[in-house]
C-alpha cells in the first residue's frame, strides 16, 4: 500500500523538478555572445582588455569588438569559458598580443577559429626582450611602451582594412587620431617622470610587466615578485629581492589589481617599504578613466609619481 | 526547442558533447565494478598518479595521453599486488603510494619554468577543447574498453560476486581482477578530458551508485548507470553552455543531483516519502 | 636447517583488493609437529593408480601457503558413494583439504587423485566453499547467483541456455528454494543463502561434491534441508565429502570421519573414530601424541 502511494508520487514529483529545471533554463537570458550580429559588422576578439581598448580605438563604430580575458583577471593564467569560445569563433578577426601572453590561445583556435580566419600577432616582428629567437616567448608587456603601443595600432588599422575593405577609410584616419595621441602621451609622461628625483626612480612591481616602460623612461627595474607568470616565488627568491630593495632604497612596492595583494604587502613590509600601490597593465579597471589605453596609463603614471616622488 | 539547438551550432561544441557522451558513458559502465567492488579510492589513486605521467611525459615531449595511460595501467596493477599481498590495511599502502607519485607531479610541474596550460586542463578537465585526435582516440578507447566488458561480462560477474567459488569453476581470478584495473585505468585517461583528475573518481561512482538504489538485478544496474552516465554529460555540457561553467563540475553536480533523486525515490528502501507517509498513518492509529 | 623453498603453487587467490582472510593460514599453535617445508615425496602425477571405485585417493600428502605446511603426511582413501565428514579444530587444515581436492591448491608432496584424474583437471568435482568473501551486497538474484554454476564451463561471448535454465530450476527445486528464485542473494537468512549455493554446485551434476562447514550458522530447517537432500544425492550414487566443526551431528550423517589435526588422527566409521582418545588428540590442547591414536594413524597410512 504505501509502496504504491510512493511509486504515485514518483512520476508528478519528477515532472515538477524537470519544468522547474526547464524554466530556469530557458527564463535565463541567452548568452549568444556576438551571437547576433547586428547586420555584417566585422567581429573583432582581442584577447586582453588593454589592448582591446586600442582595438577600438582604430575601429570605432565601424567593427564589433570584445575582449577574451575579462576585465581584473591575469592573462596569462586564464583559463576561457564556453561564453569565451564561442566568441572566438563568432570572430572574423583576432587580435592576440603574442610573445607567451596567451599561450592558452593557440589549441583553442586550431579547435574553435572559422578556418582561415585572420590572426593578428602583435608583437611579431618587434624585439620581444627575453625571447631565445624571434617568434618564441619572452616578456610580452610591450604596450607598456606608448612607442610600442603605435606600432600595434598601425598594425591593427592594416590588419581591419584587410579584413574590412570598405571602411579602411575610416580605420586610416582613427588610426592618425590615435597615433597622434599616443605621441601626446609619450610626451607627457616624460615630463611627469622628471619629477621624480633620479635616486628614486626604482619600480618593484608585482610581475614583469613594465620592464619595457622603465627602459623607455630611465627607471631601474628592481625586479618582479613573481618570477614568471603564475609560478610562486621560492624563499630565496624573496630573499633575495629583498636585500635588493633595501639595498636600492626602493620608495614602494606597486601590487596589481588581477593578483592577490597579500604577498606584495608581506614583502613591503619586510623590506620597511610604506607604499603598495596598484598599477593596471594587463588589464584595464572599472572606473571611467580606466577604460582607455591613455586614461588607463595616466592613472598608473600619477600613481608611479606620487609613490615615488614623496 | 532552440535552447537544444543553439550551442550546436559550433562545431567545437558538438565535439564536446560526443566526447562527454561517450565518456559518461564508458565511465558509469566501469563504474558498476568500482561501487561494487569498493574501488572507488583506488580509482582515485590511479586518478592522481596518472598525472605524474603526464607532467613527465610533457617534460619529455611526449603525447601526453600515453604517458599518463602507462602509469594509470602500472599504478593499477601495483595497487592489485599490494592489495593481494599484504595483511596491512590496503586502504593505507594505496593511499601512501599515490599520493607519493602525485607529490612527485606536482614537485616536477613546479620546476617547470614556464606556465603550463595544458596541464591545469587535466587537473580539472575541459571537454570544450576536445580535437578531432581526441575525439578518435576517446571513441576507440571506449569501444575497446565496452568490448572487454561486454566479452568478460559473467565471468567478471562471477569473480566480484564471489572470487574462491569463481575461482573453484576454473576462472583466472587473478587476471580477471588485473583486466579490471587496467580497464579502469584506461577508463580513467580517456576521462581526463571531462573531468579531469580532480573530479574522475565522481564521474566513476556517482552514476553507479545512483543506479543501486534504482535495481536489485546487475544489468539492470548497468543499463540504468548508463542511462544517467550518458543522460548528465549531455545535460550537464548544456548547463556549462548556459551558466558559463566549467563542464567537469556542471557534468558531474548533474549525476549528483540523479543520486540523490534516486536515493529519494529508492525503491529499496525506506525512502523519505515512505517514512513520512508511514509516521503519518502511526498518527492516525494513535489518533483513534 | 632446512631450506625453505619457493613452490609453485597455485595460491586460492581471491583476485579482490581485500585482505585475504582465509582461514587456512591460521597456524594453530597445538601441533609442534610442523615445520618448515621438506621434501619427503616430490608431487607426481600417475595414471590412475586407484581403483575404479575409488572417488578420492590421498598418500603422504603435505600442502601448505608461503613454504609452510597446513597438512602434513596426510593419507586415506575415500569410495564411491561415501559420505565423509572431515572433523578437527581451527586451523586443522580442513578448508586446505578440500581446496587440494578440489584442484585450488597443489600439494607440494605425496600423490592425489580425484575420480580417476589429478585434481582439478577432472570433471565432475563440485565445491562449495566458504562464503566469507561473498559480496552479499551484488544486486544478484538467487536465480542468478545458481546459474552462476554454468559459468565455468561456458567460454567468453557464450551466454547460459535453455539447457543450462532448467537444470538451474531443477537445483533451485532440489534445495527448497525455487520460491526464492528472484530475491536479491543478500535478503535471505544465513541457511537460505546456504542452500543456494549447494544447488550452485549440483546445477553440473557433480559426481563428488565438496562441501566446507555447509551447516556453520545455519538454522535447524535448513541444516536439516542441506542434509537430507545430500542423502537423497547420496542414494543416487555421489560421493559427499563435507568438514564441519559440529560435532553433534557427526554420529547421524556421515558414514566415515576423518579426524584431521594437520595430520589424519583418525579415519573410519563413526563408531570407531569417534573415541575420548581420537577427540581429545584431535582436538585437545596438550601436545602427546596418545598410542591409541597413533595406532589409527598407522593404519590409516596403509
Amino acid at each position: 500500500m504505501i509502496l504504491d502511494k510512493q511509486r504515485f508520487w514518483r512520476w508528478p514529483l519528477s515532472l515538477v523538478i524537470a519544468s522547474v529545471l526547464a524554466g530556469g533554463c530557458s527564463s535565463r537570458q541567452s548568452p549568444a555572445p556576438a551571437a547576433s550580429p547586428s547586420t555584417s559588422q566585422p567581429q573583432v576578439a582581442a584577447t586582453i582588455s588593454t589592448i582591446a581598448a586600442l582595438v577600438q580605438a582604430v575601429a570605432g563604430d565601424k567593427a564589433s569588438v570584445v575582449s577574451i580575458v575579462p576585465v581584473g583577471v591575469s592573462p596569462e593564467t586564464y583559463d576561457p569559458s564556453p561564453r569565451d569560445l564561442v566568441a572566438l569563433a563568432h570572430a572574423d578577426l583576432i587580435v592576440k598580443n603574442g610573445a607567451g601572453l596567451e599561450l592558452w590561445l593557440d589549441k583553442v583556435l586550431r579547435n574553435v577559429a572559422k578556418p582561415g580566419v585572420t590572426v593578428l600577432v602583435l608583437t611579431d616582428g618587434m624585439p620581444v626582450e627575453g625571447a631565445p629567437a624571434p617568434g618564441q616567448p619572452g616578456n610580452p608587456h610591450l604596450w607598456l611602451d606608448p612607442l610600442y603601443a603605435q606600432a600595434y595600432v598601425h598594425k591593427i588599422a592594416a590588419a581591419l582594412s584587410r579584413v574590412d575593405p570598405a571602411n579602411a577609410g575610416s580605420y586610416a584616419s582613427n588610426e592618425r587620431a590615435e597615433i597622434a595621441r599616443l605621441k601626446v602621451l609619450d610626451s607627457w609622461i616624460r615630463t611627469h617622470i622628471a619629477t621624480i628625483p633620479p635616486d628614486n626612480r626604482t619600480m618593484l612591481t608585482f610581475h614583469d610587466a613594465w620592464w619595457y616602460f622603465d627602459k623607455r623612461y630611465g627607471i631601474r627595474d628592481v625586479g618582479a615578485i613573481e618570477p614568471s607568470p603564475g609560478q610562486q616565488p621560492s624563499a630565496a627568491y624573496l630573499a633575495a629581492l629583498i636585500n635588493q630593495a633595501k639595498a636600492l632604497h626602493v620608495r614602494a612596492v606597486f601590487a596589481e589589481p588581477q593578483f592577490s595583494p597579500k604577498l606584495a604587502q608581506q614583502l613591503a613590509s619586510s623590506a620597511g617599504i610604506a607604499t603598495v600601490s596598484n598599477l593596471y597593465d594587463d588589464t584595464l579597471g572599472t572606473t571611467p578613466q580606466l577604460q582607455t589605453y591613455e586614461g588607463m596609463m595616466h592613472y598608473d603614471v600619477d600613481t608611479i609619481v606620487k609613490a615615488l616622488a614623496s | 526547442m532552440d535552447f537544444l539547438l543553439a550551442p550546436l551550432q559550433q562545431e567545437f561544441i558538438v565535439r564536446a558533447l560526443i566526447a562527454s557522451t561517450l565518456i559518461g558513458l564508458v565511465c558509469s559502465v566501469v563504474g558498476v565494478y568500482v561501487v561494487l567492488r569498493n574501488l572507488a579510492f583506488i580509482g582515485d589513486g590511479i586518478a592522481h598518479a596518472s598525472f605524474a605521467g603526464i607532467v613527465i611525459a610533457y617534460l619529455f615531449k611526449f603525447n601526453l595521453y600515453i604517458g599518463g595511460l602507462i602509469v594509470a595501467v602500472l599504478t593499477a596493477l601495483g595497487i592489485g599486488a599490494i592489495s593481494r599481498r599484504s595483511d596491512i590495511s590496503s586502504d593505507t599502502a594505496i593511499g601512501v603510494m599515490f599520493t607519493a607519485v602525485f607529490a612527485l607531479g606536482v614537485l616536477l610541474m613546479s620546476r617547470v619554468r614556464n606556465y603550463v596550460v595544458d596541464l591545469q586542463d587535466f587537473l580539472f578537465g575541459n571537454v570544450l577543447s576536445v580535437d578531432r585526435t581526441d575525439i578518435m582516440l576517446v571513441t576507440g578507447l571506449t569501444i575497446g574498453v565496452l568490448l572487454v566488458v561486454f566479452a568478460f561480462y559473467k565471468e567478471l560477474l562471477f569473480a566480484s560476486f564471489d572470487p574462491l567459488m569463481a575461482q573453484a569453476s576454473g576462472l583466472p581470478t587473478v587476471a580477471l581482477s588485473n583486466l579490471l584495473l587496467v580497464i579502469l585505468a584506461v577508463t580513467i585517461i580517456v576521462s581526463l578530458q571531462a573531468a579531469g583528475i580532480v573530479l574522475v573518481a565522481a564521474l566513476l561512482v556517482t552514476p553507479a551508485a545512483a543506479a543501486y538504489q534504482l535495481t536489485n538485478r546487475f544489468d539492470g544496474m548497468m543499463a540504468v548507470s548508463a542511462a544517467i552516465g550518458v543522460g548528465s554529460a549531455i545535460v550537464g555540457l548544456y548547463a556549462s553552455y548556459y551558466l558559463n561553467a566549467a563542464s567537469g563540475s556542471t557534468i558531474v553536480l548533474t549525476a549528483t543531483l540523479c543520486f540523490f533523486l534516486a536515493l529519494a525515490f529508492s525503491p529499496k528502501r525506506r525512502s523519505l516519502l515512505t517514512q513520512v507517509l508511514a509516521a503519518r498513518r502511526r498518527v492516525q492509529m494513535a489518533a483513534r | 636447517m632446512s631450506d625453505e623453498r619457493r613452490h609453485d603453487h597455485r595460491h586460492v587467490d581471491p583476485g579482490i583488493p581485500a585482505a585475504p582472510q582465509d582461514h587456512s593460514h591460521a597456524v594453530t599453535p597445538v601441533k609442534p609437529h610442523l615445520h618448515e617445508h621438506v621434501d619427503h615425496h616430490p608431487a607426481r602425477r600417475r595414471e590412475g593408480k586407484g581403483s575404479p571405485n575409488v572417488a578420492i585417493l590421498c598418500e603422504g600428502m603435505c600442502a601448505g601457503y608461503y613454504g609452510r605446511d597446513v597438512l602434513d603426511e596426510v593419507t586415506f582413501e575415500v569410495l564411491r558413494g561415501e559420505f565423509v565428514g572431515i572433523i578437527g579444530p581451527n586451523g586443522s587444515g580442513k578448508s586446505t583439504l578440500l581446496k587440494v581436492i578440489a584442484g585450488l591448491l597443489e600439494p607440494q608432496c605425496g600423490y592425489v587423485e580425484v575420480l580417476g584424474a589429478p585434481p582439478g583437471h577432472g570433471t565432475g568435482v563440485g565445491y562449495v566453499p566458504q562464503t566469507e568473501l561473498v559480496n552479499w551486497s551484488f544486486p544478484v538474484s538467487v536465480f542468478d547467483v545458481v546459474l552462476m554454476g554454468v559459468y565455468g564451463k561456458l567460454g567468453l561471448f557464450r551466454r547460459p541456455g535453455a539447457a543450462d535454465k532448467r537444470a538451474a530450476e531443477a537445483a533451485l527445486d532440489e534445495v527448497g528454494m525455487r520460491d526464492y528464485a528472484g530475491a536479491q542473494i543478500g535478503e535471505l537468512s544465513g541457511g537460505q543463502q546456504q542452500r543456494v549455493f549447494v544447488a550452485r554446485s549440483l546445477v553440473q551434476d557433480p559426481q563428488l561434491l565438496l562441501l566446507d562447514e555447509p551447516i556453520a550458522g545455519v538454522d535447524a530447517t535448513s541444516q536439516h534441508a542441506i542434509f537430507t537432500l545430500l542423502e537423497e544425492r547420496q542414494k543416487r550414487g555421489m560421493t559427499i565429502v563435507a568438514t564441519t566443526h559440529d560435532l553433534s551431528c557427526v554420529a547421524t550423517w556421515f558414514d566415515k570421519v576423518l579426524c584431521l589435526n594437520h595430520r589424519v588422527i583418525a579415519f573410519g566409521p563413526p563408531s570407531e573414530v569417534l573415541t575420548d582418545e581420537t577427540l581429545s588428540a584431535t582436538f585437545g590442547s596438550h601436545v602427546l601424541v596418545i598410542p591409541e591414536a597413533q595406532a589409527a594413524l598407522r593404519s590409516a597410512q596403509h
